[in-house]
């Protein structure tokens, strides 16, 4: 866009530039008027730089630091320490596979049934209306009440999973006490929220392909199975990049159903890196320990960040 | 001739709709069971086999809200949530930095999306990758900053922390609305007479409305919904509905049918708004990045 914070010509309004008094602030007026822009962008940045780039800042001094949580200030320098004590340790290495896992597992089968999905409701005649409205509920509801919401389902002794699957004839099973089972319920749960912001984003896509391009493959002959995997995809592909990266950079970060379900149990088995980020700081009170890891995470949600905003700029979803 | 026409033959077309049901279905199923745990009498929500129909009652919400008497002693001895201070809590920081951020996002947009600014690129980047930023690596030196200025459980730093996401996402959402709108129809309102921020503010604003107002849905849910910061911020004084109903079955209380008539009027108005702004969900939660 050109400049055009000028509308009117420059040398405009003779005379009255020369009114003495008034004169003052005109050219006041005036200076500030070349100033405007940036008027309206320095409320917001100021802003954003007092409550997120100080506290960013802060963090990282924590993270060189040797601070535990009773006391404010005097925290003792130590460097690099908090870090090299990280790489050491197991349980950092297993909230990182948990947290690799659920990100994943959640992703992968989030964009294979969600599109699956999206071209089975592409078909319909009527109703994806009704049905688009409905699917927008899942992903919109609070993570904690789902989370509230699933404890009643996946009750070990009372639960309506178990008993439903009882009538199947499957003996009960400890959805969340199991460790070996904890992080897949958990992992389910993300699925069911999920599945449906991957359906309605496919169905967005689809909608909006050009036909032309669809029938000339018809014309040409392609089997539905050939178009689907030569035209449909090809073209809805951008859009579901960027569904895909930004369901990983959530999952990755994932902490209030781990709270309400499992607390990171049963033992460690559904720790992840935030909810050990929050245990460290918040019940171990090690904050200089928390910082650091906070800022593994930080570059971790970094690295996924970088193709994300270029999937963005490249296709017109935002 | 579009994909919903041509490619498929009719058998597909047939299985389209009981697929559809079925999938609407599994996917609305869990939020049924948990209102009729809401509706039924405590001793029903874990009989097994399941009461599937049941006479309702809304004893659960009574005693929620506060108007039944048997919880009454529990409740001032301050063992079962205040679900109306929450609510009263919940309403003030949601409504509040939705205003703040929305204020300061939508000038700082007008700012991008109508002139020419340095940098203007790497500004919106920066907002972008700071609405990236995992909440759980800023409650820690937010709760730290907070201590040393007295915010900790007041209004206010829990405004501050929900902004802290909300203001990069209303910049990021509002320069794509603002830039839909031709700023010639800005400056003719200019050569009629009236000042730039007038001329936004008569002109193109009102063309931006449908924009704004989902914009002020999502953050608005978006501070409804967040746990975390709360969690960790609050607590007598400015705790939320979303930490205050787990103290429903937290800490020894096990008042199943009271935690799902407060999930309930938690989601109720979630649901609402979320449907409203339907249309812009997808652009919404992709430049959101939903927070977490």
């Amino acid at each position: 866009m050109t400049q055009t914070h000028s509308p009117l010509p420059k040398p405009a309004l003779p005379g009255r530039g020369q009114i003495s008094p008034a004169g003052r602030g005109l050219r006041r007026r005036k200076a500030l008027r070349r100033f405007n822009p940036y008027f309206y962008i320095l409320p917001g940045i100021a802003y954003i730089v007092i409550t997120t780039i100080v506290p960013l800042v802060y963090s990282l001094r924590t993270s060189f630091s040797e601070e535990r949580g009773g006391s404010i200030g005097n925290p003792t320098f130590i460097g690099l320490e908090n870090y090299f004590r990280i790489f050491q340790d197991g349980s950092f290495w297993h909230s990182v596979q948990v947290t690799l896992v659920y990100t994943g597992a959640t992703v992968i089968l989030e964009m294979i049934i969600g599109t699956a999905l999206a071209l089975v409701l592409v078909r319909l005649r009527r109703g994806r209306k009704l049905s688009r409205v409905l699917f927008v509920i899942p992903f919109s509801l609070p993570p904690v009440v789902v989370g509230l919401m699933y404890l009643l389902i996946l009750d070990r002794g009372n639960g309506i999973l178990n008993y439903l699957l009882s009538l199947l004839g499957v003996e009960a099973v400890s959805w969340l006490g199991d460790p070996s089972v904890a992080l897949w319920a958990i992992i389910s749960v993300d699925i069911w929220q999920w599945t449906p912001f991957v359906i309605i984003s496919a169905l967005a896509a689809l909608e909006s392909m050009p036909g032309d391009v669809l029938e000339a493959g018809i014309v040409d002959g392609a089997n539905p199975r050939q178009l689907l995997r030569w035209i449909i995809l090809p073209l809805i592909k951008p859009v579901l990049l960027v569904v895909a990266l930004t369901r990983a950079l959530t999952s990755l970060k994932v902490f209030d159903i781990v709270f309400v379900l499992t607390s990171g149990g049963p033992g460690r088995a559904t720790e992840t890196l935030s909810y050990n980020i929050y245990i460290d700081a918040f019940q171990r009170f090690d904050f200089g320990h928390s910082a650091a890891l906070s800022w593994i995470l930080i570059l971790l949600a970094m690295l996924l960040s970088i193709p994300l905003v270029r999937a963005m700029l490249r296709s017109d979803v935002a | 001739m579009t994909l919903s026409t041509e490619v498929t033959n009719g058998k597909k077309r047939r299985l389209a709709g009981p697929i559809t049901i079925v999938v609407v279905l599994f996917f609305m199923a869990p939020i049924l069971w948990f209102a009729s745990t809401s509706l039924k009498q405590s001793g029903l929500t874990f009989q097994i086999p399941p009461a599937w129909f049941f006479e309702p009652t809304l004893e659960h919400y009574g005693n929620v809200v506060g108007v039944s008497k048997p919880l009454e002693t529990l409740w001032q001895a301050g063992q079962i949530p205040n679900f109306m201070g929450a609510l009263f809590n919940s309403l003030i920081i949601a409504v509040g930095s939705t205003l703040l951020s929305t204020f300061l996002g939508t000038v700082a947009a007008f700012g991008f999306a109508r002139f020419k600014i340095r940098w203007e690129n790497a500004f919106l980047l920066g907002y972008l990758l700071i609405r990236m930023v995992p909440a759980v690596s800023l409650v820690l030196p937010l709760y730290q900053l907070f201590r040393i200025f007295g915010l900790n459980d007041t209004y206010v730093g829990m405004i501050i922390a929900e902004s802290t996401f909300q203001v990069p996402f209303v910049v990021w959402m509002m320069t794509g609305f603002i830039r839909q709108v031709p700023a010639e129809l800005e400056e003719s309102a200019m050569v009629d007479g009236l000042s730039r921020p007038r001329a936004m503010l008569r002109i193109t604003v009102p063309l931006i409305t449908p924009g704004l107002f989902a914009t002020v849905i999502f953050n608005f849910v978006q501070a409804w919904n967040d746990f975390l910061y709360p969690l960790v911020l609050t607590s007598q004084n400015t705790q939320t509905l979303p930490v205050a109903i787990i103290g429903f079955i937290a800490d020894g209380n096990i008042f199943w049918g009271e935690m799902a008539a407060a999930g309930m009027l938690v989601l109720l108005p979630v649901i609402l708004f979320s449907m409203l702004a339907q249309r812009y969900i997808v652009a919404g939660a992709t430049a959101g990045a939903v927070k977490g």
